[in-house]
């Protein structure tokens, strides 16, 4: 499983070839990767905890989500990095770009956070997603925000690239499909 | 000049008047925008905890119909925090060392806040 992520393109392989390839069943418990739990949850999950934690600490609430998000993320992509390095010796740009890249397909294909397309050029990353899970959320619950609302997704990229890649990375939301856009768009820049 | 510059400069010069440890310009959402501060703190996670206990307090002050905060400062033997709106899209934040005049610092905070405002727009 770890082989694919990190060889091949997998852009062009189906919802149930991903699943085949990425998710294993243990004991009743899906698993991706083969050793971490897998579960679903309702698209307005996420947004309904953003919306409370709203009332509580007002727009900090972002700052929290996406640090927290970037944290974990980063965590995912250096773990991702070492292992890879462990067996194959030093991960280049080019290799870390495609595990993004697969990365984000997974996510969009396997586990549902939205459909997902990934593009660089320059040390810009753009990332489209059309339905994104947190997006979708705040609409199924009639909730118009005054500011974009993918705040996990953004935070998770934003951390998987820097672990990945080893370096500082600039990220914002700079369309969301909350707010009326077709899809919610983020940047990624390398520092 | 760039904007991240000028922003700098005004932390530089809140440093400057002393028993100033690092201080940070953060947007209200919790994102860091300057900061001048030492690479052992994470300026992220001080960035958006900075904006949630400000957050947090505007709420509470709310809640109890007592208006919104200028500021919250945090104590302890080690030092103070202090973090105050700098106008509508960001805050100041300061950390200073343990026997610093509060007044003085609440003083210069003020006059970096009102410049970070003005910067921002």
């Amino acid at each position: 499983m770890f082989e694919l992520l990190v060889s091949e393109d997998l852009r062009e392989l189906s919802e149930e070839e991903l699943d085949r390839a990425f998710v294993t069943h243990e004991n009743g418990v899906k698993q991706f990767l083969g050793r971490i739990p897998l579960g679903c949850i309702y698209a307005t999950f996420l947004a309904g905890i953003y919306i409370e934690l709203e009332k509580i600490v007002g727009r900090a609430a972002k700052g929290l989500i996406v640090n927290a998000s970037r944290n974990r993320g980063k965590i995912a992509g250096s773990a991702i990095r070492r292992r890879y390095e462990k067996k194959y010796g030093e991960m280049d740009d080019e290799r870390a770009r495609m595990v993004a890249r697969n990365m984000v397909t997974i996510w969009g294909r396997c586990f549902g956070w939205g459909k997902m397309s990934f593009e660089s050029k320059d040390g810009v990353f753009e990332v489209l997603v059309e339905d994104s899970l947190e997006a979708v959320g705040y609409r199924k619950l009639k909730e118009k925000p005054g500011h974009p609302v993918c705040w996990m997704l953004l935070g998770y990229m934003w951390g998987l690239l820097e672990g990945l890649f080893d370096r500082k990375f600039e990220g914002e939301e700079v369309e969301c499909s909350a707010l009326g856009s077709k899809n919610c768009r983020f940047e990624f820049r390398m520092i | 000049m760039s904007l991240r510059s000028q922003l700098e400069d005004v932390l530089k010069e809140l440093k400057s008047t002393g028993d100033i440890e690092a201080s940070a310009i953060v947007s209200r959402d919790g994102l860091l925008i300057a900061a001048d501060i030492s690479s052992s703190v994470n300026a992220d996670a001080f960035a958006a905890m900075s904006a949630t206990m400000l957050g947090a307090a505007e709420t509470a002050m709310s809640e109890l119909g007592k208006g919104v905060p200028d500021r919250v400062v945090v104590e302890s033997g080690e030092g103070k925090i202090v973090a105050t709106g700098a106008g509508e899209k960001a805050l100041l934040v300061v950390m200073t060392t343990p026997k610093a005049n509060l007044g003085l610092i609440l003083l210069q905070l003020s006059k970096a806040s009102k410049k970070v405002e003005d910067l921002l727009g």
